[in-house]
């Protein structure tokens, strides 16, 4: 089974294995000064206000001293992201010293100082409401993105359930579908696209305008630009309209692919046009780990395998369907059973017992889930025996020894093998010993001095 | 005797149930195709090394034989 897992890098990783030139040109932004400012670990963040405004270079050793001696790991780590994302420029004095200093980047200084000081301005304001109009509301604004977002999925995992077609053209999902879904005939969800399934909406998020801004070249589009502006609408208000026409022809034509994801809603007035961010699109820049709202749960699952989701989308049967047996579809409620084929399917595809075991914790119902367990252990214990059986025989690859001559050369013989942790089974009466191919060698090795 | 026999194969550890299944696949196969090389102990088995696959697939083979599935 291949081990790829599905890691929701963060942006700013992705912003550091730029090449130099590229990042030179994105600190030429104010806004993405600043994102990379509030990406940055504290301390990072304390280095560089504090350096800020002074001109000139700080001798590592300087810099030392400003930290614990036991906050040194932290020290280290700040200062290799600094360095990495170009922020420090790194200079060894040709004095006989030899001694390491660091400088901020000018640009990125520069920039940063300005956006401090007069505060900045974003290269397009929001439009006033006599032109727009009625908005959607935040609550409407934040179901049109999650039903786009859902729409998106479930053309994703290439269910025939979507309703609204998107615009992303065939090989535009083929990349984002890469690892997610098996590369045959009748595509189907692997072990890395069930986890991804699985994952936070905004980790999903990550996963999939990532791979959107490592396929931009391909599409002629200048990765820069395309992180430069993503940056850029996370400093956007939610709900507001900006007017479409404050874009360049790029950035317009991604913002209808973010459209498809549910990043922005685009609306059409009598004479302009305008594009609204939602939640989704000013999460971007914020790290992963503080934006981990908690979505409420759904799932109610009884002591007799039934289980029961309140839940109208049709992207949740399609996860409930990878376990289990959609038995009834009504308007906001799925009925399904977890049955032992459905669960051996499952398996099979990689999916393992605590998966789906934590997905059902994960997502249980407000209603069950103040209650321990909140998914009957009944069922869950049934689910990992199911596994375990179809466990049941271990085989490994491995060489039989018997014939020996002494029980002095057998004894040393298994001595040996358990040195190498490679000792499977031995039977001290009969003298036979079982070791792992792995160790074979050593042991025939071993055994051939034994014999002279 | 120097002997000192060394036989490559793979090593099966699983419970005492799954070994009699596999014995008794041994024992419906044709002399020229047994495939374990020793029984170890009743929950050991040592077999040759191609023949992982095949007992594998025996062995989900009976597991369908053995579950009872609700027509739909």
């Amino acid at each position: 089974m291949p081990q790829v897992r599905i890691i929701a890098k963060n942006f700013m990783d992705m912003v550091a294995a730029l090449p130099a030139m590229k990042l030179d040109i994105l600190y030429e932004n104010p806004f993405i000064c600043e994102a990379i400012l509030r990406s940055l670990p504290p301390l990072a963040k304390k280095y560089v206000t504090q350096m800020l405004f002074s001109e000139g270079s700080i001798t590592a050793k300087l810099l030392e001293e400003w930290v614990l001696p036991d906050g040194s790991t932290k020290h280290r780590v700040s200062i290799d992201r600094l360095v990495q994302l170009r922020i420090f420029t790194e200079s060894v004095e040709s004095g006989r010293k030899k001694e390491k200093s660091y400088r901020l980047n000018p640009t990125f200084q520069a920039n940063l100082q300005k956006r401090i000081t007069t505060g900045g301005v974003l290269p397009r304001e929001p439009m006033p409401p006599s032109l727009t109009g009625r908005l959607p509301s935040l609550e409407e604004l934040e179901k049109y993105a999650l039903e786009q977002w859902e729409c998106f999925l479930l053309h994703l995992i290439n269910s025939g359930q979507a309703e609204k077609v998107t615009s992303f053209s065939p090989s535009m999902m083929r990349v984002f579908q890469r690892g997610l879904l098996s590369q045959s005939k009748d595509p189907k969800l692997t072990e890395s696209g069930f986890q991804f399934l699985l994952m936070e909406t905004n980790a999903q998020l990550w996963y999939i305008i990532r791979e959107y801004i490592s396929n931009s070249e391909e599409r002629g589009v200048d990765p820069v630009d395309l992180i430069s502006f993503l940056l850029e609408l996370s400093f956007h208000m939610t709900g507001k309209a900006y007017n479409l026409n404050t874009l360049t022809d790029v950035q317009r034509s991604t913002l209808s692919d973010l459209a498809d994801l549910g990043l922005v809603k685009l609306q059409k007035g009598r004479n302009d046009s305008w594009f609204i961010p939602t939640k989704l699109a000013t999460n971007l820049s914020v790290s992963l780990a503080d934006s981990s709202t908690r979505k409420q749960g759904s799932i109610v699952v009884e002591t007799n395998f039934r289980v029961y989701e309140y839940s109208a989308s049709k992207l949740h049967s399609e996860i409930l369907r990878l376990f289990s047996r959609v038995e009834y579809h009504l308007p906001n409620l799925i009925v399904a059973a977890i049955t032992k084929e459905n669960l051996y399917g499952a398996f099979e595809n990689g999916i393992t017992a605590d998966q789906i075991v934590s997905f059902l914790q994960q997502n249980a119902h407000p209603r069950v889930a103040q209650r321990t367990p909140s998914v009957p252990e009944n069922v869950t214990d049934q689910i990992r025996l199911w596994e375990t059986d179809l466990n049941r025989v271990e085989m490994s690859p491995a060489h039989l020894y018997d014939d020996f001559h002494s029980r002095e050369v057998f004894e040393a013989a298994c001595d040996l093998a358990r040195e190498w942790s490679g000792l499977l089974w031995e039977d001290s009466d009969k003298m036979r010993v079982v070791v792992k191919a792995e160790i074979h060698q050593n042991m025939r090795d071993f055994i051939r001095g034994q014999r002279q | 005797m120097v002997g000192n026999a060394s036989t490559e194969g793979v090593f099966i550890a699983c419970d005492i149930l799954m070994a009699q299944l596999i014995i008794h696949l041994n024992d419906l196969k044709a002399p020229s195709e047994k495939f374990i090389i020793r029984v170890l102990d009743e929950k050991h088995l040592f077999v040759l090394p191609d023949a992982a696959g095949m007992i594998r697939k025996a062995i989900s083979m009976s597991r369908k034989r053995n579950s009872f599935q609700r027509p739909s």
